[in-house]
Order: structure tokens, then sequence, then C-alpha cells
């Protein structure tokens, strides 16, 4: 039996449609359609001056922003090769790892609604959104911050910012410290998530996975220790690896990252400089020459291929997602699982349809 | 034969307040030196007008109850569980009603809202899908869903005697209206024509299927206690166990089984597979449209209602306080019996709801394993128990 779940089925968590192949309650095949969202940023990119790319690079993926700005502003500066000052990376570390933390908290809702703790997906919606806040404090918007540019910050921090992060992150340690017992601690949801979904460590690496699915799989691959961007080879913290390559290694992976996160965020809290330039002028034009910078989004490894003419608009710009890479191995982590299953073992992935199909 | 709910009432009795003995001398011996009817008429005209009220009474219990409980649910569990407050806007001002000790205030906790939704729901649109097998379509969700737990109302006891029927069988007869519930989820999920119904409808019959034996395995333990299969003589023989204990406590493990096997039967989280909102969009209900959805809705409502009704007559004690407390008292005030019945069962109905704030779903193979590999040998371990304790020493279940 065919059964397609999508474009608008509980299970996806955006605009995409699964269509499954069952034998009663097992799943033999899988396939992916995507595309419902093309909005043709890269294309758009290439009709816009360099410096008003940020918020289509924003609306990659709602869930994350900051870090596709990051990502994205980092690979202009390499291409003009300036360097910001120490503050401004400080603060764009704390920044990314805010909204790392987000976004893993987004998949968490996620995920725990699809196994089926529907309290859990409010509870961390609602933990999300003291982040939010937090950011919405510092850039002026709660989801899409166009915060970040080349050279530097829009603004500085607000006054009272330093404070209120430290609390937050103690906050945000006690109480994911607490969610992660309830969850774990829970025989039924040990059930629904270990031995589920199993990919792998050469699965993953051929497919092309990258992120937390790649770390579950016993990769330990993380760009923020590989290739250290900002001030991340000044900071102490782990990278978290599982090697089950199921459900419930991607969610410790994941939660983790969160307790890892913070500590990121209290290192980089005490140690920023309190002065230094916000912003400095970046020149007019973009170099000739092209670069390909990548950077550790929550979902993994996010790249941009930008090509400059000597002209104010970048002549190409190429996106890497890593869901669109980690939606590859879609086919190979359902085959064998319960029709029950699909649900956490696609959430567990953490799609996000923005940048699968940008 | 029944004992009624409103004989008491009706022919007088005496009142044993705290051990103080007030009669009451009924209706009709004190009307009956008026003369209004013919003395022949007297019986018929009386049961006519008791077996109404009767009907009525258990019917406006059941449903004003179940729209409480989904409010309760709503409250509880989608309420203060996930951080909000419920429904709140659609109620009558009751600041207006009880000011004091608050003050007068807007103070609305939503007692209306499911009234409302009732109502949305019944002015929709109601559609049949056009590739949908239109007779056991309807057959199936009216006669085996929605009519069954309806006819349940006349068997459930609303005190320590009051009871519309007691049949011999007793409780039996409600398991069996319940066997019904199955059939109709797999014809409406099947004759819908949609494969999320299809398979919502096949796991549910599954589910209940299996979790039937075990719900019936932990209530024969209760039998073979009491010698009884009428919820009365049950909650009766519940004050003359060892220290007046009710059977939650003497028997632990029948009780854990029967209340697991009662969320599955009732289709609840931790065993909410058919209706498994995140793969099977809604299960076998997902082509139900309008009221039959609201229908389908309230009868799992319902269900749930029935089934803590019988776990508190069976494990509760029914009427009846710990210990024999009141025993007297709570035998000859029936409103005092309803009241307690009430409350136990809104406790009961709060573990359930409480439970599905804070537990996952379980997937259906290892529902079929827990059913089959845990909660089977469970109740029958349990079974051996009271076996071995009705030999040796029945006092404790007070067999005498």
């Amino acid at each position: 039996m065919y059964i397609h779940m999508g474009p608008q089925h509980p299970v996806n968590h955006g605009l995409w449609t699964l269509k499954v192949k069952t034998a009663g309650e097992l799943v033999i095949d899988a396939e992916v359609l995507i595309g419902y969202i093309f909005r043709m940023i890269e294309k758009i990119a290439e009709t816009r001056p360099y410096n008003a790319i940020q918020p289509l690079t924003d609306r990659l993926c709602y869930n994350s922003a900051m870090s596709w700005e990051a990502c994205y502003t980092l690979a202009v500066e390499k291409l003009m090769d300036i360097e910001i000052s120490r503050r401004a990376q400080y603060i764009r570390t704390i920044m990314l790892e805010l909204q790392r933390i987000a976004s893993h908290l987004t998949w968490l809702s996620a995920f725990t609604a699809d196994v089926g703790v529907i309290s859990m997906q409010v509870i961390s919606f609602r933990e999300r959104e003291y982040v939010l806040d937090l950011l919405e404090h510092v850039t002026g918007s709660r989801m899409m911050y166009n915060y970040f540019t080349a050279g530097g910050l829009r603004r500085d921090l607000p006054q009272g910012f330093i404070e209120d992060c430290h609390s937050l992150t103690h906050y945000l340690d006690e109480r994911i410290q607490e969610y992660k017992a309830i969850l774990e601690d829970s025989k039924v949801f040990r059930l629904r998530s270990e031995q589920v979904g199993i990919i792998s460590k050469d699965d993953a690496l051929n497919l092309g996975a990258t992120g937390p699915v790649l770390r579950a799989s016993g990769v330990k691959a993380d760009l923020r220790k590989i290739e250290p961007y900002l001030v991340y080879d000044e900071l102490e913290f782990e990278v978290p690896v599982r090697t089950t390559g199921d459900c419930f290694a991607r969610y410790e992976i994941r939660m983790e990252e969160m307790f890892q996160s913070l500590k990121i965020i209290r290192q980089a809290l005490d140690q920023t400089p309190a002065e230094g330039e916000i912003f400095q002028k970046p020149p007019r034009k973009l170099p000739p020459g092209d670069v390909y910078f990548r950077t550790e989004d929550p979902r993994g490894e996010a790249a941009f291929y930008i090509v400059g003419n000597d002209e104010r608009t970048p002549y190409r710009v190429k996106i890497k997602s890593p869901a669109y890479s980690n939606l590859a191995i879609i086919n190979s982590i359902l085959r064998g699982v319960k029709v029950a299953d699909i649900a956490p073992t696609v959430a567990s992935i953490d799609l996000c349809m923005g940048e699968i199909d940008r | 034969m029944g004992f009624g709910l409103y004989e008491w009432l009706v022919d007088g009795y005496e009142i044993n307040l705290f051990g103080y003995r007030i009669p009451w001398p009924g209706i009709i011996p004190l009307v009956s030196d008026w003369k209004l009817i013919p003395e022949d008429q007297v019986g018929p005209i009386r049961s006519f007008i008791l077996d109404s009220l009767e009907m009525t009474t258990i019917l406006v219990f059941l449903i004003v109850n179940t729209i409480l409980l989904i409010l309760l649910e709503r409250k509880v569990a989608s309420g203060r569980a996930w951080t909000a407050r419920g429904p709140v806007f659609i109620d009558l001002n009751w600041g207006h009603f009880f000011s004091w000790p608050f003050g007068k205030r807007t103070w609305k906790i939503g007692l209306l809202q499911n009234v409302a939704e009732f109502l949305k729901f019944f002015s929709k649109e109601d559609i049949v899908p056009e590739k949908a097998d239109k007779f056991p379509f309807n057959i199936g969700f009216f006669a085996f869903v929605v009519a069954p737990p309806f006819i349940l109302g006349a068997l459930l006891p609303l005190g320590t005697i009051s009871v519309i029927a007691n049949p011999a069988v007793g409780f039996l007869l409600i398991f069996a209206l319940f066997s019904l519930y199955p059939v109709g989820v797999l014809i409406t999920g099947w004759s819908s024509n949609n494969k999320y119904s299809l398979l919502g409808g096949f796991r549910s019959a599954a589910q209940m299927i299996s979790y039937e034996i075990p719900l019936m395995l932990s209530v024969t333990a209760v039998v073979l206690a009491t010698n009884s299969f009428s919820l009365i003589d049950i909650a009766e023989q519940q004050t003359l166990t060892l220290g007046g204990l009710p059977f939650a406590i003497l028997m632990p493990i029948g009780f854990i089984v029967f209340m697991a096997s009662l969320a599955a039967e009732t289709e609840r989280i931790p065993f909410d597979i058919p209706e498994a909102e995140a793969e099977l969009v809604m299960g076998w209900r997902t082509e139900l449209t309008g009221f039959r959805y609201m229908m389908s809705m309230a009868t799992e409502y319902f269900i749930l209602l029935i089934g803590a009704f019988i776990g508190v007559f069976l494990f509760w004690g029914g009427a009846y306080l710990p210990f024999g407390f009141l025993k007297e008292t709570i035998e000859t005030i029936h409103l005092l019996a309803f009241l307690i019945i009430t409350v136990k069962l809104w406790i009961f109905i709060f573990l359930y709801i409480w439970i599905r704030a804070s537990l996952p779903r379980v997937r259906i193979d290892q529902l079929l394993d827990i059913g089959w590999k845990r909660l089977i040998p469970l109740a029958i371990l349990n079974i051996i128990f009271v076996i071995i304790v009705i030999v040796n020493n029945p006092q404790l279940f007070g067999v005498i």
C-alpha cells in the first residue's frame, strides 16, 4: 500500500511529501518530493547588493536565521579579506549559540510531539521563547534578525544584556537537565526512540549526512572544532558523539549540544572585550574571485559559495543546506521501521523546508 | 429488576444520620390520603413516572459529566500541563453570582466552551465521502460506535443500591456492549475509503481485542473474590474486607492491569495509537466531519466515563468510603452516596488526564507486546494470588 504523507500532513514539519510504500505496518520504501516552497533565493541574491542579502538568508531557515546570516556574512568577509573586531566576534559567537539552543528547542518540541509527549512540545516552545526574547532584545526582531552584516554587527548589545544572558543560561541549564531526566527516565520514550531509524556510520558518510545525524552515527565532525571560525578555537567545549545512530542517539546529541552551547555562551560572556568596533565599513564592492565558506549550523554543515565580480551584487551565490543533505538519508532510515515510527524518525533528523527548497 | 434511583423518595424509609434514626415517610404514603389517583392506577403511573425520571437522570448525569470531563481534560492536560489555562472565554460571568469572598470580578472558567463547540459541530455540513461505502459508513458508526455506550447508562449505579437495572450478568453486559466498539471502529475506518482510516481502524481493532483479555482477567479476580457480577454487591463487599480496604489496595496488580487496559480500551495516551495524530492524521476518524466527528470524540469520553464507573465500583469501593467509614449513613442518605461516587469518578478520570499529560505514546507492536507479554501474565498472577487468598484466608476479601 502506498501512503502519501504530505504536502499537508502532521508528519511534515514544513511543506513536502513523503511517499511511503508499506506492507501492513512495515515501511518498505520511502520517496521524498520537495520543491513546494521554492523561492529562488539564490537567483534573487544575484540581483541584490551584497549587504542586502542577509534578509534573504534569514528566510532560509525560520528556526536558525542567525546561523545562516553568520554563514553568509563570514563568507563575504572572507572574500573581502576583512577582519572584524574581537568584540564583534564574541557577540556573534554568543548570538550563534543562543540561536543553536533556540533551534534545538524547536527540534525537541517537534520530536517529542511526534513521539507523543505533547506537554514537552509546549514546554520546550516556552523555553525557546525566552531565548527569542533575548535575541529580540538585542536585534529588535523575534525571528528574522538581519543582525550580522559584513564588517560587524548592525548594533551594539543593549544595556544589561550580559546579566540577562547569564541568568538565562542558568535557567536553561536547570530546565534542560530536568526535561532530559523526564524524557530519559521514561520507559515509553526509550521504547519509541531506541533502535529506531538506525543509520550506520558508513551509510551516513556515503549519503552525505551532516551535523547531529552524522555525530550520532559515530563521526566526530564539528566544523567549530575542525575549521574554527569566529572565536570558537578560544573557547572550551566538547563535541558529543554517539555510535548507535538511532533516534535516541540523535536526541542525546542535541540535548548535549544545548549544554555545550550554554557552556560556550558563559565563557564568551566572560571573555567579551568591553571595547571594540562593532561595525567597520566594508568595501563597497565584492572583489573578484570566489569563496567557499562553511559553518556549523544547528542542523550540520552549512556553506555558501560566492563569486564576486568587482560589482556590488555577487555574480553567483550557491547555498549548501545541511537539512538538504540529511534529507538524502530518509529512504535509508525509514526502510524497515513501522508506520508509527515514521513521524519520530523523520523528526529526528530535523528538517527545515525553508533551507531545503530555498 | 433494579432498586431504582427514586424508590426511596417515593416509598419512604428510615434515614440513619450518624447513628440517629430519622424516618422519611415517602411521597406516596404522604399524598395517598388525598386520593388524587384511583387506587388501581397508582402502580402503573408510579412506575411510568419513576422510569422516565430515572432514565432522564442517568442520561443527563452522563452527558453533563462527559462535557465537564472534556473541560477538565482541557483545563488540566491541555491547560496547566501545557503552561496554559484552557478555555476561559465562553462562559457566564460567575463573578456576578458568587462574588463572595472574591468581590465582584470577571470570573470565567470556560464552562460553556464545550456546549458552544457541540453547537458549532452540529451546525456543520455532514459530509460523507463520495467514494465511501455509504451503508457501513453510517451503520458502523451510529449502531456500533455511538449507540452502545448510551444503553450502558441503565446498568450504572448512582449510589449504594440506586440502579435502574441490576441484571444477573451484571457488568458482563457492560463489557459485552463495550466490545461492539472496535467492530464499529473497524467498519467505519474501512468503509470511509481512506488509507489513514483503514490503518487506524485495523490498529484500533487489534488494540481493543488484545486489551479486552487483560481487562477481563483483571476483573475476573474481583469476581472470584466477591462471587458476584453485580457492581452493587462488589462495592458492598469492599466494606467487609480486611480493614474495609478497597480492592485497589488489596489486589494492586489487578488494579494496575485494569488501569492500563482501560487506557488502551479508551484509546488514551500512552495507548492512543488508533488516532495517532502524528502519522495517521486522525486515525479511523479522518473522514468524519461535523457532528459525526463530535459524536466520535464525545463517545470516547463517554466510554472513559463508563470505564471510570466500573473502576470506581470494582476497585475503589463504589459509594463506600474506606475502612467502612460512615457506612450506614451512606447507605441511607442516597444523595451523599451519589456525591461520593461523583467525586471518586472525577479523581479516577483525573488520573488518566494526568497520565495523558506526561507520557509519550507507544508503538502498535510495542502495545501488543505490553498487552500479551506483560499485562496478561500479570493478570493471571493476580488471579492466582486471589485464589490462594480465598482458599487460605477468605476473610481478607470479606468472603464469609
